[in-house]
């Protein structure tokens, strides 16, 4: 294993995801800022042996540093000219994130440690084995493994009968990632996939402090970190776990653009949702599933009619190009191999029977019962407890947790719709995957679950009951979500507010 | 404040402790996630650190299968050689159940684990090959093709058996 090539792909991916996401002016936790950017590396850092490719440049360890460094440099030029002008600022501005890296509370240190335990794990196998699934295999890794041989990704694979897969039409994004890190980490590349995976569960434990006290952020994580299937997936590199996580990212940042408004968020979300489409194309459907939401969150913000037509088009056209660009332009031109896409849709469109059986055979077959149980543990129903208690005792739902089951249902919905289009996109593979892209929506769910924030309440009343401290622990920790205003989405509740707000000017 | 926090550590220790309990859980913790270091697991993988060892470990006898194969046609100095791939059907049902299950993985993934260009029955140009892999008397032979006769006479062999991956 190379170190110091993993310890440049570190930095560089993080100085790059840094400088990206500072173009979008986003205010966040100095902990999220780093995980995000990390994440961010990544994303832009996939597109760099398909950007050479595209060119016909050689993909070498050569051809992709001067890409690393250029890209890194060139999407930190707004910074680097603040250098230059005001070095002191840079300075302060580094020396800032990392002193605000704030220790652990004592309770923290348990579940911080057992996920530090099962990141390590997922760590090693993720190093010591080469690749094991059959998608990977017959498709993206042997592609990145002969173009780390043959210097280019129409390599001599597409010289073997490839008549029993399709896996090598799969868009590019582990096939990149495989070949940066071969070439430059160690010869099964993959451990990207332990990177992306620590960055996410830090920012998702930093986000759900935000929501609830640390002890409960953590049990909460331990749900969702232990779901069997989904952890299997963290050290098993494939395209649904990256499909999730960017997919997680884009809804969590519309909830962010409906509580603060910032026109970055929005856009930022839109970035996520194209990484979403590179990594699994099928997801521009899902992507046209939640224009509605948008609609009517820019509707309810009362946006110029351009502007929405705007965002929108901009929501949809971005991640249509990533498509574009795999199907119409490089499998059509660059592969050396014929697919015709109207030959993979289902041609008996107005029979929507196979939907309504796709959607029982999801639920009995996969979702619940013994196989359930086994592959996502009892997570469904943790999240359905949680569900009804809301349902019966509290019946308050911000707007985060609107928009989380809105995006909850176009899951549960959209893959059959999926299954029914496209008959390969079979029940116990590829759907029994997509299931992923529910479960960090869940977890938001359930961490501003009425009865969650209750506890959590409850927790920080008591833990900081005797002295002063109360006030301190109010001051220093974020509202939580569930007593934030509720603003744009939630009608009733906002127009209250804004009344309360005028006469409070009054 | 200090007791109150030593004892919500306790009681996220518990918590731990008691989720880790459940079922579902237990069972893939002890499956699952102890074995990868565990009953001197990890002693055991520092001790295969070479790349053909994890890829061993990994792939099992579909590696070894192919390998062997390769050595084989190194060893014949064979030009241009395109292996016919049995189904592992085939496999299945003419080895010997106690000396393991052979499998073979398709032709792009023989390509990838070991640089061997391999054909099934049904590849377009499944006439061009030249080696094969079938079973003799219950034991796996790479054998080479000098006729179409042959060809076809191995195709014969597996053409009660379907190509599943």
């Amino acid at each position: 294993m190379n170190f110091g090539g993993l310890m440049f792909l570190l930095i560089t991916q993080f100085l790059s995801g840094w400088g990206f996401l500072r173009m979008f002016k986003l205010k966040m936790q100095k902990i999220q800022e780093l995980a995000l950017s990390m994440i961010l590396g990544i994303a832009l850092f996939s597109f760099i042996p398909f950007i050479l490719q595209l060119l016909y440049i050689h993909i070498t360890s050569g051809s992709v540093l001067i890409s690393i460094v250029l890209l890194c440099i060139g999407i930190n030029i707004p910074g680097l000219i603040t250098l230059f002008r005001n070095y002191g600022d840079i300075q302060f501005d580094l020396k800032k994130l990392l002193s605000s890296l704030k220790r652990p509370q004592l309770y923290e240190y348990p579940f911080i440690l057992f996920f530090i335990y099962l990141c390590v794990i997922s760590a090693w196998v993720c190093f010591y084995f080469p690749v094991a699934a059959r998608d990977m295999l017959s498709g993206p890794e042997a592609i990145a493994e002969y173009t780390v041989r043959e210097k280019t990704m129409l390599n001599s694979v597409f010289s073997v009968d490839l008549s029993t897969t399709n896996n090598h039409l799969k868009p590019p994004f582990v096939t990149c990632l495989q070949i940066i890190y071969k070439l430059l980490v160690c010869p099964f590349g993959q451990v990207w996939m332990s990177v992306l995976f620590i960055s996410f569960i830090t920012w998702l434990y930093s986000i759900l402090k935000e929501r609830l006290h640390p002890v409960l952020a953590g049990l909460v994580l331990l749900f969702f970190v232990t779901i069997p299937e989904l952890f299997g997936y963290s050290h098993i590199i494939l395209f649904d776990y990256s499909n999730m996580l960017f997919f997680f990212c884009g809804f969590y940042f519309i909830t962010k653009y409906v509580a603060d408004k910032q026109t970055g968020q929005f856009f930022l979300a839109s970035v996520f949702f194209v990484m979403a489409t590179y990594t699994r194309l099928e997801t521009l459907v899902l992507e046209a599933m939640i224009v509605p939401l948008l609609l009517y969150i820019f509707y309810k913000e009362k946006l110029p009619l351009a502007k929405i037509a705007f965002r929108i088009t901009f929501f949809l056209l971005a991640p249509a190009f990533i498509y574009f660009i795999w199907m119409n332009v490089y499998v059509k031109y660059y592969m050396p191999v014929h697919f015709n896409l109207g030959e993979e849709i289902n041609p008996k469109l107005t029979d929507i029977g196979p939907f309504f059986t796709r959607i029982a055979e999801m639920n009995t077959r996969v979702l619940f019962g013994n196989y359930g149980s086994q592959l996502f543990g009892d997570y469904l129903y943790i999240f359905g407890i949680f569900f009804l208690i809301d349902i019966i005792f509290y019946r308050k739902y911000n707007y985060e947790t609107k928009i989380m089951l809105y995006g909850i249902v176009l899951v549960y919905f959209g893959l059959p719709l999926l299954g029914f289009l496209l008959p390969w996109f079979d029940l116990m593979n590829t759907t029994k995957r997509g299931f992923f892209k529910m479960f960090p929506l869940m977890l938001i769910y359930i961490s501003n679950s009425g009865l969650l924030q209750t506890i959590s309440g409850r927790i920080k009343k008591w833990e900081f009951a005797s002295n002063d401290d109360v006030k301190k622990a109010q001051a220093k920790t974020p509202a939580p979500a569930y007593s934030r205003n509720m603003k744009a989405v939630t009608t009733n509740t906002a127009a209250t507010t804004n009344s309360k707000n005028k006469k409070g000017k009054k | 404040m200090k007791f109150r926090r030593i004892l919500l550590t306790v009681i996220a220790v518990l918590l731990i402790v008691v989720f880790l309990k459940i079922d579902v859980y237990d069972t893939w913790f002890t499956s699952k996630i102890i074995p990868v270091f565990g009953n001197g697991t990890f002693e055991e993988e520092m001790d295969h650190m070479s790349l053909q060892d994890r890829m061993a470990i990994r792939y099992q006898t579909s590696y070894s299968v192919l390998m062997e194969t390769k050595g084989v046609i190194e060893k014949a100095n064979a030009k241009g050689p395109l292996v016919l791939l049995p189904p592992n059907d085939y496999l299945k049902a003419n080895t010997d159940p106690k000396a393991g299950v052979y499998t073979v993985p398709e032709p792009i993934v023989s390509y990838d684990l070991s640089g061997l260009k391999t054909v099934i029955a049904t590849s377009p140009n499944v006439m061009n090959a030249n080696w094969a892999i079938i079973v003799v008397n219950k034991r796996l032979n790479v054998v080479q093709l000098d006729s179409k006769d042959k060809l076809k006479e191995v195709l014969n062999m597996f053409k009660n058996y379907k190509y599943t991956y």
